[in-house]
């Protein structure tokens, strides 16, 4: 792999936050929710629908629609489009592949949405087809769906460095406070406490029900534009430190016990001009908190094997003066919408940089760090992204 | 009752209950290819057969499944599987029984059936005596 670094992400930014429609259960459709997150981008930013010319759209649930059909569903027109379909990679892959096209004039506002629904029965259907490995290899063992890797994952990292399920029970129960203070959180009205979290029921051994996520219906998405766009519409903004993305890191290695963020992360910071001291905020991809412990550490948060350490002496909490983490409670919290649980971190660390957070608002945050992971294909999740936004000129 | 059907492709006779470890290998360059797929994982060239293996492999991890989405298996939890570095080269998961393995420890992986009659990997510890009380 070249060691050229990629070009900046000058002049380009994000803006107009929108979480939208979580619920339990739902019979609508997933373009429902992708429709939906649309308009209010549209309100949000104070444009017209005309005014959007790109889009990157993310969805499990669009069959047998692609992405091109939803322009005729939507009545837009548009000279961009893509369909990203990478899980809980798919935020930071929109940014940059939206900032790209801007920065080079394929599109001027690229509106970046993941959107999913929640019928009775939707996520069986899901994992027991979700790719064709799963499908042969692991799914046949228990039909357990993505919780039996993530319990190998887990179990493997338990052993290798001795991690406590008080370590990742931290995790869970801070994102849970974090919940408490953002009211679309839908498991926001029921308090965690770490004995809660220890003493629950086994799902996937070592794997607790605290450890899963609830599966949701609900929307994410942000507009991407020039600078000079975003101020001449008086719109709060966060610039793109530096971005990147891997596929299949260290694909030797017999347990995934690292990703991309291992190969990637120091050049990230610098490519950013900035230290992990400098990081205000972290969203990682909480589908269970292994994997966030794995962002974490792969990005450099604490040393390899020092999970127990960081759990047990960084506050993670909106308010904690530690390191802020999963800021709206994440999905472990707030439920996994499907795909817009990859475009959640993005949005929530928008939010928090623009000023626009609410109750769980991080005092004075600058700069935020967004870290994705998606597609269990098999034994591992296959991509492994992250981004550093930073606050932008137009703000108080 | 449903019927659970899962296409693991894995080889094994009709009428029997269990066979030998086969996997796919490449009679170009001899990687073993696991799961499968259509072409080699190594060298992509299209000459991937199943061959016998090696049975030996080496534990990873465990989990003790106490939820399945197929009411076919749901009767027989809590299911244990294990993830295995395979002598032959990939990793595999495999339904573990006895089921009280160390992670780290040997274990042999032979081809037998679930409950449903599909051919799935099973693993066994190699040495007893590495069990876990
Ligand atoms: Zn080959």
């Amino acid at each position: 792999m070249t060691d050229r670094p990629p070009n900046n992400y000058r002049d380009v930014v994000l803006a107009a936050p929108v979480s939208y429609g979580y619920s339990k259960q739902s019979d609508k459709p997933a373009r429902w929710f992708i429709g939906s997150v649309l308009r209010e981008l549209c309100r949000t930013a104070g444009i017209d629908k005309t005014a959007i010319d790109g889009a990157a759209i993310s969805s499990f649930g669009l069959a047998p629609d692609s992405v091109s059909f939803l322009t005729q569903h939507y009545g837009i027109s548009l000279r961009w489009l893509e369909q990203l379909p990478f899980g809980g990679a798919s935020g930071v892959i929109a940014l940059r592949r939206a900032a790209r096209a801007v920065q080079c004039g394929d599109a001027e506002i690229v509106a970046c949405i993941g959107g999913d629904s929640a019928a009775a029965g939707s996520f069986r259907e899901l994992v027991a087809d979700f790719s064709s490995f799963s499908n042969a290899a692991a799914y046949p063992y228990g039909a357990a769906g993505p919780n039996a890797p993530f319990a190998l994952i887990t179990a493997a990292y338990m052993e290798r460095y001795g991690v406590t399920r008080e370590a990742f029970g931290a995790l869970a129960v801070a994102q849970r406070y974090n919940a408490q203070h953002y009211p679309a959180a839908l498991l926001g009205d029921k308090p965690l406490s770490l004995d809660d979290y220890l003493n629950a029921r086994p799902i996937a051994a070592p794997l607790h029900l605290f450890d899963c996520v609830m599966p949701c219906a609900g929307g994410e998405g942000f507009l991407v534009m020039r600078e000079q766009r975003a101020i001449e519409l008086g719109l709060a903004y966060v610039t793109i430190a530096a971005a990147d993305e891997r596929h299949n890191a260290f694909a030797d290695d017999p347990v995934q016990l690292r990703s991309g963020w291992s190969e990637f992360g120091d050049q990230l910071y610098q490519r950013a001009g900035l230290g992990r001291a400098d990081i205000d905020l972290v969203q990682t991809y909480d589908d269970y908190p292994v994997i966030s412990a794995l962002q974490l550490e792969g990005l450099g948060f604490f040393g390899e094997g020092e999970f127990n350490q960081f759990a047990a002496s960084t506050a993670t909490t909106f308010d904690g003066g530690g390191l802020p983490h999963n800021t709206s409670g994440g999905q472990l919290s707030g439920g996994q919408a499907g795909s817009a649980a990859g475009y959640l971190g993005v949005v929530e660390t928008l939010r928090q940089l623009t000023g626009t957070a609410g109750a769980n608002q991080v005092a004075n945050a600058r700069h935020g760090l967004v870290s994705g992971y998606g597609m269990i294909n098999y034994d591992r999740g296959l991509c492994s992204t992250a981004c550093i936004l930073s606050r932008g000129g137009h703000h108080e | 009752m449903s019927e659970f059907i899962a296409n693991t492709q894995l080889p094994l006779a009709v009428g029997t209950d269990s066979g030998p470890l086969l996997l796919q290998q490449c009679g170009e360059c001899h990687a073993v290819s696991y799961p499968p797929r259509e072409l080699c994982g190594h060298c992509l060239v299209d000459a991937l057969s199943w061959q016998p293996q090696p049975d030996a492999g080496q534990l990873l991890a465990t989990t003790t499944l106490h939820h399945s989405l197929e009411p076919a298996l749901q009767q027989q939890l809590p299911i244990v599987i294990g993830s295995i570095k395979l002598a032959a080269g990939p990793v595999a998961i495999a339904y573990l029984s006895p089921p009280s393995a160390a992670i780290g420890s040997a274990v042999t992986v032979t081809i037998g059936r679930d409950s449903a009659g599909n051919p799935v990997l099973q693993a066994r510890p190699t040495n007893p005596q590495e069990q876990q009380p």
